[in-house]
């Protein structure tokens, strides 16, 4: 009887232990909002960073700017992101002004989460220029 | 009655201590994986970052090539690379970037350029710099070491046939890049008859220019010369670098 009395409170202790573990994992398992902000915000971020590396392997990048075809380095990106993304590009000189007279984007920005990357672009021309290209992406939907 | 309360009382402390370290256990576990999750971040940055650079860099050595063989002089490669390194160390991706450059200094490279345009039927425009990249992230840092090299080379052969005066001079010329063959964005053939004499251009469309489409040309055209025939080929390749070479024949 004494022994049965001792053993009951162990068993209230194991109880409560495996209880507050599976609480707490459950709790654990359940991504808070702000992480499920931030790894979208990330995955975008990425997006526009592949997007921009991607458009100057050839060394083409520049060409386009300095010959001014906006129209060609608009339809390169979006060939190079989904169409349930907007994007909006911007070049920069050395002195952060813009360079592109036309805007390069697929439209007016439904979203307000807008994820940006920015890539420092050589000239490869004898004639030697740095532009600063700048490309923000947010979700459409 | 107060044993009985004592009893009840160390069972509840219990509890409270088993929960104490569950939830001990569980918030080191979280944090564990959070820092993990950091790192993968940053490591892709990281990624990022280094391949931007590169590509950076690597468009900076072609333009200073191609200005210093057109022309331009061997200092250009130092002063564009400068420009480049004061830009993305004031314009740091998502952590902190420190590029150091070593152009190639040897017998036959001057500031990291060398332009050897020999008259032994061959020549060479080329470009050598070593890099340091130093990147650190909040949870990462990074360092790489990596060499550019931008080379374009022209082999020149010419032979001649024919009397002593009227002669048929057949030149075939192959452009190279540090990848393998390489195109050529204009040609210019020119031939000298006489030592020290003047150099006379050859016109390539009356001349048949047949371009083989993998970086070799040839030409077959008519000279008048006493003695050996002098042939130059000059040539831009797609990236505007320029290199020419000379033959005998």
């Amino acid at each position: 009887m004494r022994f049965l009395a001792a053993k009951r409170g162990q068993i209230r202790v194991i109880e409560a232990f495996f209880a507050s573990v599976l609480l707490l994992s459950a709790l654990a398992m359940i991504p808070s909002g702000s992480q499920v902000g931030r790894s979208h915000d990330e995955t975008l971020h990425s997006l526009a960073q592949r997007t921009l590396v991607t458009l100057d392997t050839d060394g083409s990048l520049s060409s386009l700017i300095e010959n001014g075809s906006w129209d060609t380095l608009r339809e390169c990106v979006q060939s190079l992101v989904s169409p349930a993304i907007w994007f909006n590009l911007t070049v920069f000189d050395e002195n952060m002004n813009p360079v592109n007279e036309v805007l390069i984007s697929s439209g007016s920005p439904v979203n307000t989460d807008i994820a940006a990357a920015e890539y420092v672009c050589a000239s490869s021309g004898s004639n030697y220029r740095i532009y600063v290209v700048r490309l923000q992406l947010s979700n459409v939907s | 009655m107060t044993q009985k309360r004592k009893k009840s009382d160390s069972g509840q402390a219990l509890i409270i201590t088993s929960l104490i370290i569950t939830m001990l256990l569980l918030s080191t576990a979280y944090y564990v994986f959070e820092i993990n999750n950091n790192v993968t971040d940053d490591s892709a940055s990281i990624d990022y970052e280094f391949s931007a650079t590169k590509l950076s860099t690597l468009d900076t050595v072609v333009s200073a090539l191609a200005n210093a063989s057109n022309g331009g002089g061997t200092s250009v490669l130092t002063a564009n690379l400068d420009r480049l390194v004061s830009i993305l160390q004031s314009h740091s991706y998502d952590g902190e970037i420190r590029l150091l450059f070593i152009p190639l200094v040897s017998a036959s490279y001057q500031n990291g350029i060398e332009t050897s345009w020999g008259s032994n039927g061959s020549g060479i425009s080329s470009a050598y710099v070593n890099f340091i990249l130093n990147e650190s992230a909040p949870s990462v840092n990074y360092c790489s070491q990596y060499a550019t090299n931008i080379t374009t080379a022209l082999i020149v052969q010419a032979s001649s046939t024919g009397n002593d005066s009227e002669k048929t001079v057949n030149a075939t010329w192959t452009v190279y890049s540090e990848q393998g063959f390489a195109l050529a964005k204009d040609i210019r053939v020119l031939y000298q008859n006489e030592t020290d004499g003047p150099w006379i251009p050859v016109d390539l469309l009356s001349n048949n220019l047949i371009d083989y489409g993998n970086g070799t040309y040839s030409l077959c055209f008519n000279a008048y010369a006493l003695s050996t025939i002098e042939v130059s080929a000059q040539v831009h390749d797609s990236r505007g670098i320029f290199v020419m070479a000379n033959a005998t024949c």
